[in-house]
């Protein structure tokens, strides 16, 4: 008989022994009987082995003497009474309580899934930080290389930094293997009442992560201290320079168009129009002039590549300074890709401001036309004289307060609220798709506000037509004015309505919404 | 003789044997067969219950590319066999009444 055969046999005369104490009667035999062919048993040694089918007998034997002993020992316990463990006995009670009713195990059933999936969406972001982090580590190392050129010093840091990370997520992995090894063994306790009782924990990958990290560092401190620890000197790079471009003639209109910078605008000392920026010393021009428009481009530059990922992180190279003559006689034109426009305190002909991933944002500033444009950011106007306004947004609010507008307000967004107070002026406009509108104390001669999504509110506003159409959401706010003088055409499919429909008056409100109640009081004062 | 005594007796013998070092299925079946008859499947339960009680450990060493499991006696163990030492003068007490010698 060949081993094989042998343990075979076994396993299958072992059916119906729990299947850990099987494997480790089966693993026993496989060891003695390598341990007798090695000492030259042959097979003779195999045939002189009891039977498998006895063994396994003698097994389930000794197994049932065992658990009898187990079961008398309890009986005789002190705490029970003796007739408790006879009785049980008699109708086989012990395998009553191994296995609890239906509503018992359905309960436990639950709660296994529900801590399985818990359990295993928390490792899995924990893994997912764990990955990033050395992902991160690794990018920061290996970009160090392009920067030995223009600074060795911040070379080295970054080679530390990158270390330091490596190893934080080196120690992060220690501590969710062990995460992941305490689940698994609390998924095995709790749904297969077993134990994995080798349950060993490796000091080696603490022990290099920690190594790793000390190094790291090391090599950190030591580059950032020939830095003299001075974070502009890490994340400016020596030859970094401020130019200046100066514009001789002011043709009345200025046009500037940058990717990626933190634009400000100041009134010039000396009237003139002048243009500030940073750009590394060697580099490609940042600056040109094309078709009449200013352009300072910084995508080109490869900055974490070249300048390291301090620079990249510190951002503040990409800095650019307009100064502006003192005469409100400038039409200014900014398209920025990233990075967001503020305004204040100043006067413009005419502003086009394009943003399309930052905020645009004016404040106390006059100007005639005003074009405010942005993808993704929000639009603020504060304190504001313009002639005309218009602001588009797809994600993000606009806010218009306290400004008057001598023309129209036309403020448009896909996701975003918009809201209006104490502005002025001859019509307001404005439709969003997925946001509430809210207008307060606001004065124009047609009103109109229009959404998908969101609620309409209106305090205080003054307007001689009206036009509230909302698809889901309730209108909902005051008009000061004699509800006698308004023709009113208000309607709701699913909602209360307070307001009765006339068709006699000078001015105009329309109220419609397919989803919502319509709750509008009049002012009479 | 008496089934369990001598289930009690291999439980000392194999103490005594792992008293003198680690030792694994094999080993420990050669040198009791020596002293007392045992086949495999009387030790394997034998070393089961002696580890459930504590009066041994377990642990897994390889040998030739395989896995093999040692046995290695606990304080426990050591104390059982103390205690089989006083039990055994009281038996040699009893065998002399029995014999009727005295």
């Amino acid at each position: 008989m060949y081993k094989n055969e042998y343990l075979m046999r076994l396993r299958k005369a072992l059916q119906g022994v729990d299947d850990e104490e099987a494997e480790r009667l089966i693993e026993y035999y496989r060891e003695i009987i390598e341990d007798g062919l090695e000492r030259g048993g042959g097979e003779c040694f195999i045939s002189g082995l009891e039977p498998p089918e006895l063994v396994a007998q003698n097994y389930k034997r000794e197994q049932a003497i065992e658990d009898n002993n187990f079961e008398s020992e309890n009986g005789y316990d002190e705490s029970k009474p003796k007739y408790v463990s006879q009785k049980s006995k008699g109708r086989n009670g012990s395998q009553n309580e191994d296995k609890p009713n239906v509503l018992v195990r359905i309960l436990m059933a639950i709660i296994c899934v529900f801590v399985a999936i818990v359990g295993a969406i928390i490792l899995f972001a924990f893994g997912c930080v764990v990955f990033a982090l050395c992902a991160a580590g690794l990018a920061i190392f290996v970009t160090s290389f392009g920067v030995f050129g223009t600074s060795a010093a911040i070379a080295f840091a970054q080679i530390g930094y990158g270390f330091t990370l490596i190893a934080i997520s080196i120690l992060l992995e220690c501590v969710l293997v062990l995460l992941g090894k305490s689940y698994a063994l609390l998924i095995s306790t709790l749904c297969f009442k077993k134990q994995k009782k080798d349950f060993k924990f490796s000091f080696k990958p603490l022990i290099a992560g920690a190594s790793i990290f000390v190094v790291g560092l090391l090599i950190f401190v030591i580059s950032f201290a020939t830095l003299g620890f001075s974070m502009d000197k890490l994340t400016y790079s020596d030859n970094m320079v401020l130019r200046e471009q100066e514009f001789e003639t002011i043709d009345e209109a200025f046009a500037l168009v940058s990717d990626n910078a933190e634009i400000s605008i100041e009134y010039s000392d000396d009237g003139k129009l002048r243009l500030e920026y940073y750009e590394f010393d060697g580099d490609d021009k940042a600056y040109s002039f094309e078709n009449g428009k200013a352009i300072v481009r910084y995508a080109s530059k490869n900055v974490w590549l070249n300048r390291g990922v301090f620079c990249a992180m510190a951002n503040k190279h990409n800095k650019i300074t307009l100064y502006l003559p003192q005469e409100e006689t400038i039409a200014l034109n900014i398209e920025l890709s990233n990075g967001a426009v503020k305004i204040e305190d100043m006067g413009f002909k005419k502003l086009d401001l394009s943003a399309k991933n930052g905020s645009i944002t004016l404040n106390d500033v006059t100007a005639f036309d005003t074009m405010l444009q942005t993808n993704n950011g929000a639009v603020y106007v504060k304190n504001c004289e313009l002639s005309e306004l218009k602001a588009t947004t797809n994600n993000g609010a606009v806010a218009i307060i306290n400004t008057t507008v001598k023309g129209e307000i036309a403020l448009q967004s896909q996701n975003g609220a918009i809201y209006l107070s104490n502005a002025t002026a001859t019509d307001i406009s404005s439709t969003t798709n997925n946001g509430a509108i809210k207008l307060e104390n606001c004065l124009a001669q047609t009103i109109y506000c229009k959404t998908q999504n969101g609620e309409i509110n209106v305090v205080h506003i003054i307007g001689d037509e009206i036009e509230l159409r909302v698809s889901n959401g309730a209108i909902t706010g005051s008009i000061d004015g004699k509800k006698a003088d308004y023709i009113i055409d208000a309607h709701t499919n699913v909602g209360a309505n307070n307001l009765v429909n006339s068709s006699e008056g000078t001015k105009k409100l329309t109220a419609r919404t397919n989803n919502g109640a319509i709750n509008i009081i009049f002012y009479e004062g | 003789m008496d089934a369990q005594m001598k289930k009690g007796l291999l439980d000392v013998c194999v103490l005594a044997l792992l008293k003198r070092g680690d030792s694994y299925g094999y080993e420990l079946i050669s040198a009791l067969s020596d002293v007392i008859e045992v086949s495999e499947s009387t030790l394997y339960p034998i070393l089961k219950r002696l580890e459930s009680v504590g009066q041994l450990v377990t642990y897994s060493r390889e040998h030739n590319g395989r896995l093999r499991r040692y046995y290695r006696i606990t304080s426990e163990g050591k104390k059982r066999l103390k205690e089989f030492d006083e039990e055994w003068k009281e038996m040699e007490r009893i065998n002399t009444f029995v014999r009727g010698d005295k």
